[in-house]
């Protein structure tokens, strides 16, 4: 129901603004920081660290913080704005290094098309807050490779964890825009962050790289956690972002 | 008008960064390939190189995507009577499958078997796909024993067959 009424609401907006006298249209785009939780897979870190204790020089060493770029497009009429943004985030790599010099390495990509929807308060000369509600998007991979000691980074099945889980999922955002004008251009600052909700992190890809292989997420234990689940581990978890950048008008009707 | 153009531009800019990838990887693969060349490097338990082996032309890979529901397809191949002497899991794991994937992304290229009355896939071998491109593809292939270490290094350099 929920999302009906967003896109009723954005169906609505867009009708309105583009047949409008006073709209505007912006280019934005900035750098980003993200944060993305995903409890089962540290629980899956510190079991993976304590199982191979012995063997490792240096522990995997999962930090969930990605750096990326956001870009989009902005339609503003009257007070009421509309966004299309493409936030794109990557962790910094976890790496867990052997005694005989052979790499294990971990690495979230994510991807995700906002669509915020809200309001402006505040006049656009002076610094003006805009809080919104979004509809989104979102893309996550886990990229798991081996790397030997000559270098080679293998992908394959000659390891048990190597590989390219992938998950999409539609969720519900709310965030904060602050926007300080400068000339025609406005610096703005965006904070969002996803309402909690759960989703396969696997897919359904295809049998050897997603649902059956999403087991390793779980801890590593005891092989009964690792045979309980077959069908993908259903992971609650969230992502938050804070950007920065600039927007630039594009195109822009006399005001009524 | 020129806003309309806007609108389009943009949407069609921002559409394309969410393209179906393993779509995209699978369609970049399908159609016949040349395998020009296997290389084997056998390893040494100290990871120093054992041997090395290489054989060339050595025939065709035939890759029909066919099943973009699941995102796999099928293959037939045709290996030249010179590479009857060549033996590896590899070309094992390759001769006695019948369905090919690439992982999104095009990292991993998987062979194995699909059993239509049960819908069952089962995997013989996923290697890394270490080059990947329109005209050239490379597969790496590697083989671990029991306690781990690297027993060998297998692979194959194929171009796009025109």
């Amino acid at each position: 129901m929920k999302v009906k009424l967003i896109v009723l609401s954005i169906t609505c907006f867009l009708f309105k603004a583009i047949n409008a006298q006073n709209l505007q249209i912006d280019l934005l785009g900035g750098a980003s920081a993200s944060h993305i939780g995903f409890k089962g897979f540290n629980e899956f870190v510190e079991s993976y660290n304590s199982q191979n204790a012995n063997i490792l020089k240096s522990k995997l060493n999962h930090k969930p913080l990605g750096f990326g770029y956001q870009v989009g497009m902005g339609i503003q009429y009257s007070i009421m704005f509309m966004n299309f943004t493409y936030l794109t985030t990557s962790t910094v790599p976890a790496v867990a290094e052997f005694n005989n010099g052979e790499k294990r390495v971990y690495q979230f990509k994510t991807k995700t098309l906002d669509i915020p929807f809200g309001f402006t308060i505040g006049k656009p000369q002076k610094t003006n807050i805009q809080p919104y509600f979004a509809m989104a998007f979102h893309n996550t991979n886990l990229t798991s490779y081996f790397q030997y000691t000559n270098g080679f980074k293998s992908y394959g099945n000659d390891t048990r964890y190597s590989g390219v889980w992938t998950s999409w999922k539609f969720p519900l955002k709310y965030g904060v825009r602050i926007l300080q004008p400068i000339g025609k251009a406005s610096l703005y600052l965006d904070f969002n962050s996803m309402f909690n909700s759960k989703t396969y992190l696997g897919g359904s890809f295809d049998e050897s790289n997603s649902a059956t292989d999403s087991r390793y997420f779980v801890k590593i234990s005891t092989q009964a956690d690792v045979d309980a689940i077959t069908d993908g581990l259903k992971e609650i978890y969230n992502t938050r972002s804070l950007s920065i950048g600039l927007t630039l008008p594009l195109f822009k009707t006399e005001i009524d | 008008m020129k806003k309309y153009l806007i609108f389009t531009a943009l949407f069609v800019l921002l559409s394309s960064c969410f393209k179906n990838e393993p779509t995209k990887e699978m369609t970049k693969a399908a159609g016949p390939w040349e395998i020009e060349e296997a290389q084997l490097i056998t390893y040494n338990l100290d990871g120093s190189i054992s041997s090395t082996q290489s054989a060339e032309n050595i025939g065709f890979l035939h890759l029909y995507y066919n099943d973009k529901f699941l995102n796999q397809g099928t293959f037939n191949q045709t290996l030249n009577k010179s590479f009857s002497q060549w033996n590896s899991n590899f070309k094992k794991s390759c001769t006695t499958s019948s369905i090919w994937w690439i992982s999104v992304h095009g990292k991993t290229f998987g062979f194995g078997t699909f059993d239509p009355s049960t819908s069952f896939v089962g995997t013989n071998k996923i290697v890394t796909l270490s080059k990947f491109t329109k005209n050239k593809m490379e597969l790496v292939s590697i083989e671990k024993d029991a306690q781990e270490n690297l027993l060998s290094m297998e692979t194959w350099k194929l171009k796009r067959y025109k």
